[in-house]
């Protein structure tokens, strides 16, 4: 019962946040990049003013919270996609295949797991920092450099994840079957493994999506991120974390992006967790309440 | 024997495509090192370049530096002159690993009694709280925490310095910021270990073979519920390894994730090299460490000493 409401509320939050994101331009709200110079600072006021507060340029919070989550969530959504189509297909290749093309490809993963991937992609970010120009002429931002360096990092979790799924789907009997016809290598995966692989997507996009939200929060930090004009959850979080100061009280700029983000992966984690239980085929105990 | 050269095989591997990357990806970048020093005549830049070998073929720098690296010696670090990178590290390494360390502590202190305490209260209001502070943990990214630990200690209390200062004050806070979402996971790992094995039939066939409570805690419940913890210490170290890329910069410690992070930015091609290869080599030595340990406390995984 617990966590039939948990689930609910869950979802609900999740939905509502990104109706507010997708809807923000038509929204009333304040410009999230107008400054104004005789609003800076302003502590949240729930009556009148600024709502969440302002920050030093006296940007209103609130407008930048929620066009931070447009960011935030697509960023996360589509850094989990990249993973997830790297490392399903890794993943259920080695598990169909079996034999030596698994002991070879998670050989490999293993190779992966050695290095640390957040450290490389540091690296692989500032130096594309010079290539910026080039970049930008074909289309590509920073932000879609991202996405590759997100599959490149969390591909692997999945990829064990797809193994071991596809794996079981082998001893199955309509794979066998189906094997047995005569149906070869790719109609196999396309026709058997692929699609019942798919509610395991669903779970690998609920363990994935909270690291990749997460690790763009670590790069914009480090000024690899997000950039201005856009605005990220992380990114706010990071200049309420510069504006701290002993003498001033701004608090909030930290605090509040800091909420928006505990609650988001908070919810993520209680569907995740829902999907995990429903794929493992485990009945919701109700343990006498 | 054999599953342990094998490791260290795949280890040296990893290590040498790790620093092949690294070489070449930061030489494919534009923007040299002396970029900074706008004016520089030209025949100044020459010189320098001359002086750390930049002017000479690719394949033959790569060759010097990958020599080196074999011999620990990752040559001069192009921006802070005069200074060879192995003397940064041998700066740089104590404090990382200080951090490291004292987050490890931190963590396993807080983590796992709170994990196992909340699986012998499984859903009581220990239990609640335990999860639901584990989650919260782990839903911020580590600098938020910093944030509200340095307005909370450093401000408030005024306990400990925001950033810098020296000796063991400094420490403390960090510690406590990169040890905190790791003990978090500790926490929920241990708890989810504990209630496998109280759930299985191994301390009940314990306790019917009439050994005293404490014996069946301690051998039959304690110990099979922590061992696979120490599989998680390789990921673990990965995860103090980046975590301390941003600690270290809110805190303004020394350490190796500061100098890696300017070092990347300022095209310091030898030095940010030499850290890379540097956190390959400790993580690498950190899971072998783990596997180890886990063979040997757990008979069921493939020994590696053997």
């Amino acid at each position: 019962m617990m966590q039939r409401w948990s689930f609910r509320l869950a979802l609900g939050f999740l939905l509502t946040l990104a109706v507010l994101a997708a809807l923000a331009p038509w929204l009333p709200l304040a410009d999230p990049s107008a400054i104004d110079p005789d609003a800076r600072l302003q502590a949240p006021a729930w009556i009148d003013g600024p709502v969440l507060g302002t920050d030093a340029k006296g940007r209103d919070l609130l407008a930048r919270v929620i066009y931070g989550a447009r960011i935030s969530l697509t960023v996360g959504l589509l850094g989990s996609l990249v993973a997830i189509l790297i490392g399903l297909p890794y993943g259920a290749l080695a598990g169909m295949r079996g034999g030596r093309t698994d002991r070879f490809l998670m050989r490999l993963a293993d190779l992966f797991e050695g290095i640390p991937l957040a450290v490389v992609i540091v690296f692989l970010l500032s130096v594309l920092q010079a290539y910026r120009g080039e970049l930008a002429a074909i289309g590509l931002g920073r932000i879609h450099v991202f996405f590759l360096a997100v599959g490149a990092l969390f591909w692997l979790p999945t990829a064990r994840i797809a193994r071991a799924e596809a794996l079981r789907l082998r001893t199955m009997p309509f794979v066998e079957a189906a094997q047995t016809a005569g149906l070869g290598g790719w109609g196999l995966m396309r026709r058997h493994y692929l699609p019942n692989l798919l509610p395991s997507a669903l779970v690998m996009l609920g363990l994935t999506l909270p690291r990749v939200v997460l690790m763009e929060a670590f790069l914009s930090f480090l000024g690899l991120g997000v950039e201005a004009p856009h605005v990220s959850w992380g990114l706010l979080a990071a200049d309420g974390l510069a504006a701290m100061n002993p003498l001033v009280d701004s608090g909030w700029l930290l605090g509040v992006p800091a909420a928006f983000l505990a609650l988001t992966l908070l919810c993520l984690n209680v569907l995740a967790d829902a999907a995990r239980d429903r794929l493992a085929g485990r009945r919701v105990r109700q343990a006498g309440s | 024997m054999s599953a342990l050269l094998r490791r260290l095989g795949a280890w040296a591997i990893t290590l040498w495509a790790v620093h092949l990357a690294t070489f070449f990806l930061l030489r494919a970048a534009r923007g040299g090192p002396f970029d900074e020093a706008r004016s520089l005549p030209p025949e100044v830049e020459a010189q320098l370049r001359a002086d750390f070998h930049l002017d000479e073929p690719l394949i033959q720098q790569y060759l010097r530096a990958l020599g080196g690296a074999l011999r620990g010696d990752f040559g001069p670090s192009l921006r802070y002159r005069d200074v060879r990178v192995t003397e940064i590290l041998a700066d740089a390494l104590p404090v990382s690993i200080g951090l490291g360390l004292g987050a490890l502590m931190i963590a396993l202190l807080l983590g796992i009694p709170a994990g196992l305490a909340a699986a012998s209260s499984r859903r009581g209001l220990g239990d609640s709280l335990v999860r639901a502070g584990s989650t919260l943990l782990l839903s911020v990214p580590n600098f938020v925490i910093a944030g509200i630990v340095i307005g909370w200690f450093s401000f408030g209390l005024g306990w400990f310095p925001p950033a810098g200062g020296v000796g063991w004050r400094a420490f403390v806070l960090p510690c406590l910021c990169l040890g905190l979402p790791t003990a978090a996971q500790l926490a929920r790992l241990a708890r989810s270990a504990a209630l496998e094995v109280l759930d299985g039939e191994g301390p009940r066939a314990a306790q019917a073979r009439g050994l005293s409570p404490s014996r069946v805690r301690s051998r039959h419940i304690l110990k099979p519920a922590l061992a696979p913890l120490l599989a998680f210490l390789g990921p673990t170290s990965a995860a103090l390894l980046t975590g301390s890329l941003v600690i270290e910069q809110v805190f303004a410690l020394p350490g190796l994730g500061a100098h890696f992070v300017q070092a990347a930015l300022n095209r310091d091609y030898t030095l940010a090299v030499g850290i890379t290869v540097t956190y390959t080599a400790l993580l690498g030595l950190l899971t072998l460490l783990a596997d180890w340990a886990m063979s040997r406390v757990d008979p069921r995984v493939e020994a590696l000493s053997g």
